[in-house]
């Protein structure tokens, strides 16, 4: 049957599965899809609710120096999205739902409601959040938070692992009511449903630049009232489409109803990026050049412009992105300068303020440094260690502690870990979060304020950034999965070997024996050789099929981004008496897990070593757990467990146990037997008796630990004496032992399986040194020097792919080969060369002599 | 408003049935036909197409489970669009991530024989009785409603490496169901 064939047959379906599959959330269907919208205009189905804006500024000279934030807000173009942060508001957009809907005559194109996509490519009105001086324009809609290149979702996991992607926001400005695309030097008024009207042409602006300029590039624009705007722009001169040259900053008063432009500054002369606006038309902004400190201006724009000037207090000048406004306008509080203390004044003393003449009353309680953040007549502070985060009034007559670091359960280690002077920052804030940076640019933390729930994010790559911008429209687009080696994908289990930890493969790369090995083909020098063996402070095991880690008997399974998800707990350690009957140990501690392997189902074998807490006794322990509701019910209780044969649980043995081969429609595992040789087949179901397990390799043969595999049904092997053999392994062939005893029970099949017959396959002329079996093709080493393939289907069909010193393709002497695996396409076999150099081979079965040496 | 009530909308030949059915199934229809077309405005279309042929086909019909029947019909729709437009070019469909998924329990390379579509049909329903409910839901959603996995692991509140593997074994118990069943 083909796959097309199966697909179609999905049709049949029951409807009842169908029905109980329904998914829980459904895609967004777009806005205006041709066959279904109505003749209404995007504007029309617009409407506007702006809250009072309440805007602050906030000193942040640390924080600019983030490398995660310059990425947001490279060069030029991130000076446009850093301007707009200091407006304040929220943006509401509502939809007005079509109440004509049912009118039509055609029932097709009746129409309930729309279910629009946005310009963020998520659904539902798009909120911006109150921004902190260089924090980055944070927003969100139904469905995502949105900062820079992040996207998450709004409901999801305490802790996240999310791909930074390029910043395709970097385009959209907001004036602190409503948002702009820009382009260049070009705004226009973006709607929700990606609707843009043009709004200001900077090529207008006849700014008195005393160079030849080629644009004027927007980074602000700040809605004062009305029609009445402030426009931020950077006079540039371009060289093929790159920036060669910006002239510093200007700002123009624009009305949007007459297009009046005036400008207001062409000198370079204020700090335009970091403008307050004051809710009723006027705004306050500081002046470029703080060397003297001591003076700001307030230009109030009125019906008819007109500016004032006033200054702030010379012995008090005030630190820049430092001041805060009451919701009602009618007082000011600022930072002074090389100070922590907050101060105030009466904006109703502004107008007749002369320098020195007022003098302004301190508040009581003193300010980080840059540890404050104001929204809505509310300050969301830092306490002096970062650890915790307070909300008080500005008169600070009321805190209230909204989450702190030690009491969160949730807190991963890392973010812990990062606390230290300048390890935490606060980015954004609004009703419903405050987004924050914990100590390195790769750490996030978005507090829900209603729940007091901090949702950890952490940023486990970072696409590189490009020059330009993306469409502002667009989505963010998809990137390879970066996993936790540095490769690309998800990480595969090709075999989980404890020798060396396992043979591991991505999208691009191998990882065996510590190092990573390009798997194109090609040799790929100074490998990594320190793969981490601990993630997160755990141990990191493999079964099978995927990553755990583990410590103190917890087993997480580890996803390719780093995620760690409890797996399974170990509830107790059985131990054996000495008549063997055992018991249940549940007092252990030092719980280690060497082995964990998927056998079919829900069923894994889970092995390794503890001690009690009575005796301190060490003690092995191996048994077969069946998974199944784990995650469901939280709880071990669950998960019946099954001791495997005594006789595999020496400490020798537990390790062998991770080379184990599952057999999951035998429900059960092959596995060796080191002390007599030989393989044992142990089943692991319910009916099972964990007492007797099976031969089923030749009684006469003694077999070699690491060359042997069982494929449909047969067993092949490397024997001691040096032969390459096969044994179709029959369930009247076998052997049942007593694993008390080691005595094969009295069975008329015992005697038969003792005759049972092997059949010696041919190999090239020589000494065979080892098997390695991967997928259908066996490679049989000989006399050290020679490697050949042949497929198991076919296993006396040999063909050479391998020959020492004149065949790899560097021509560098193997002077020993201390190991090897085989995967499905390739033989990688470890070894040193003649300066004792540890050198890796890739040899292919299908490409003789295309041997690839990696050092 | 009740499937049944609905239905009695429709039988009565009262238009507002099918701005119902849009309100009450739309979103499920669109979100099975995007993710086979892979395009917003052909998802869209095929959703009108869905309500336009409910009203043609009800009554006579009167489906036991209206929304499984709304479904099915947005599947079929979106399967015949896919064929005869330019949409497969266009990229975005799940279809040939999942046709590659499902080669893993089927024979790709063996020579097609005739098949009793329904006596196959009714085994798939047979070994899908035998799953979890969860699981049952998993693999539904990927192979009926061609459901990407990341939105599968949001919809059943699950990590994308667990619907990963439950996906990947349950494939792997199909394809023996299959051998037993005489079908690989």
């Amino acid at each position: 049957m083909k796959p097309e064939t199966l697909f179609q047959i999905m049709d049949e379906i029951s409807p009842d599965y169908i029905a109980e599959a329904k998914p829980k959330n459904t895609r967004t269907r777009p806005g205006h899809a041709p066959a279904r919208t109505q003749a209404k205009t995007a504007a029309e189905d617009e409407i506007f609710e702006v809250q009072q804006p309440v805007m602050q500024k906030r000193r942040k000279d640390n924080i600019m120096k983030s490398s995660m934030i310059q990425r947001f807000t490279t060069g030029m173009v991130a000076a446009a999205a850093l301007a707009v942060f200091v407006g304040g508001g929220v943006f509401i957009a509502k939809q007005q739902k079509d109440k004509s809907a049912v009118t039509s005559s055609t029932p097709a194109s009746q129409i309930a409601e729309q279910r629009p996509e946005n310009f963020l490519g998520g659904t539902g009105a798009v909120h911006a959040m109150q921004s902190a001086e260089r924090g980055g324009l944070a927003m969100y809609d139904d469905e995502n938070f949105y900062f820079g290149g992040l996207t998450v979702p709004r409901s999801g996991a305490l802790q996240e692992n999310v791909t930074m992607q390029a910043d395709h926001l970097s385009d959209i400005l907001w004036d602190g009511d409503r948002f702009y695309r820009r382009d260049g030097g070009t705004l226009s008024l973006l709607d929700t449903d990606r609707t843009q009207t043009p709004f200001f042409d900077a090529s207008q602006c006849n700014l008195s630049v005393p160079y030849p300029t080629d644009r004027n590039l927007i980074t602000a624009i700040y809605h004062l009232s009305g029609d009445n705007y402030v426009i931020v722009m950077i006079p540039q001169k371009l060289q093929d489409g790159q920036v060669e040259a910006s002239y510093g900053m200007a700002a123009v008063f624009y009305r949007a109803d007459t297009g009046k432009i005036e400008i207001l500054d062409d000198t370079n002369a204020m700090r335009w990026e970091t403008l307050l606006r004051d809710g009723n038309g006027g705004f306050y902004v500081l002046p470029a050049n703080d060397s003297d400190g001591e003076t700001w201006v307030y230009h109030l724009i009125e019906e008819e412009k007109s500016m004032t000037s006033i200054y702030s207090p010379a012995e008090k000048p005030i630190t820049p992105g430092s001041m805060y406004l009451t919701p009602d306008n009618k007082t000011l509080y600022y930072r002074p300068k090389d100070s922590d203390e907050l101060r105030k004044v009466s904006t109703s003393e502004l107008t007749i303020w002369q320098t020195g003449s007022v003098d302004t009353e301190a508040v009581l309680e003193h300010v980080p440094a840059d540890g404050c953040l104001a929204y809505d007549g509310t300050l969301f502070v830092f306490n002096p260690e970062r650890t915790q985060i307070e909300r008080t009034d500005l008169e600070w007559n009321t805190q209230e502690l909204l989450w702190r670091a030690a009491d969160d359960d949730n807190m991963p280690e890392t973010f812990r870990a990062a606390f230290d002077a300048d390890g935490m920052q606060m980015l954004a804030v609004d009703e419903n979060y405050l987004f924050v940076q914990f100590g390195t640019d790769a750490q996030f933390g978005l507090l829900d304020r209603k729940a007091r729930e901090m949702r950890y994010i952490t940023v486990t790559d970072t696409q590189e950034q490009t020059d330009e911008p993306q469409n502002a429209e667009g989505t963010a687009p998809p990137t390879a999965e970066s996993n936790i080696y540095g490769g690309e994908g998800a990480l595969r289990i090709v075999k989980p070997l404890w020798k060396y930890g396992g043979l591991l493969r991505d999208d691009r790369y191998f990882y065996y024996g510590g190092m990573k090995i390009n798997a194109d083909g090609h040799a790929e020098y100074g490998g990594i050789s320190e793969l981490p063996t601990v993630w997160n402070g755990h141990p990191v095991i493999t079964d099978s099929e995927q990553l755990y880690t583990q410590e103190n008997g917890k087993i997480w399974s580890l996803d390719a981004a780093g995620n760690e998800t409890l797996f399974y707990e170990v509830p107790g350690v059985w131990m054996y008496n000495g008549d063997h009957s055992g018991y249940l140990e549940e007092h252990v501690s030092d719980i280690e897990v060497s082995v964990l392997r998927h056998i079919y189902d829900d069923v894994y074998v889970i092995a390794g070593t503890a001690r009690t807490t009575d005796t301190n006794e060490a003690c092995n322990f191996a048994y077969y757990i069946r998974h199944a509701n784990f995650e469901e019910t939280g709880s071990s209780d669950d998960c019946g467990y099954y001791c495997l044969p005594e006789h595999l649980v020496t400490m020798q043995d537990v390790n062998r146990l991770a080379d184990l081969i599952p057999a999951p429609e035998k429900k059960g595992f092959y596995c060796y037997e080191a002390t007599k040789g030989r393989i044992v087949f142990v089943p692991c179901h319910e009916d099972a008796d964990w007492k007797v397990n099976r031969v089923v390799s030749p009684y006469t043969d003694q077999i070699h630990a690491d060359s042997w595999t069982v494929k449909d049904g047969t067993l092949y092997y490397l024997n001691s004496e040096g032969e390459f053999c096969k044994h179709v392994i029959s369930d009247d062939a076998i052997v049942y032992l007593d694993p008390n005893t080691g005595r094969e029970y009295d069975t008329t099949d015992a005697e038969y399986a003792k005759n049972a017959e092997k059949t010696v396959l041919s190999v090239p002329q020589g000494t065979l040194n080892a098997l390695y079996f991967g997928g259908n093709t066996v490679y049989a080493r000989l006399n050290f020097d020679t490697v050949w393939a042949a497929e198991l289907d076919e296993p006396e069909q040999w063909t050479e792919v391998f020959r020492n010193q004149d065949n790899n393709s560097d021509k560098k002497e193997v002077a020993a080969i201390t190991g090897g695996v085989a995967a499905n396409d390739r033989l990688l076999l470890m070894a040193v060369d003649g300066q004792d150099h540890q050198v890796f081979l890739q040899i292919f079965p299908d490409r003789p002599y295309a041997t690839a040496l990696t050092t | 408003m009740q499937d049944n009530d609905l239905i009695a909308m429709y039988f009565a030949r009262d238009e507002r049935a099918a701005a119902e059915s849009d309100r009450k199934f739309g979103g499920y229809c669109y979100t099975v036909a995007y993710n086979i077309l892979g395009n917003a405005q052909d998802a869209e279309e095929c959703v009108n197409d869905t309500l336009v042929r409910l009203w043609e086909s009800i009554p006579p019909a009167r489906p036991d489970n209206l929304y499984a029947y709304t479904a099915a019909i947005t599947r079929n729709l979106a399967k015949n669009r896919l064929k005869s437009s330019q949409a497969q070019r266009r990229g975005g469909t799940e279809i040939p991530a999942v046709l590659d998924e499902l080669r893993d329990c089927t024979d790709p390379d063996t020579v097609e024989q005739e098949l009793d579509r329904r006596a196959l049909g009714d085994a798939l329903n047979r070994f899908l009785g035998t799953l979890k409910p969860d699981h049952r839901k998993i693999f539904v959603q990927r192979y009926w409603y061609l459901c990407p996995v990341d939105e599968i692991a949001e919809n059943l509140e699950l990590t994308k490496s667990k619907v990963t593997v439950t996906l990947m074994r349950t494939r792997k118990k199909l394809e023996a169901f299959l051998k037993k069943e005489g079908y690989l």
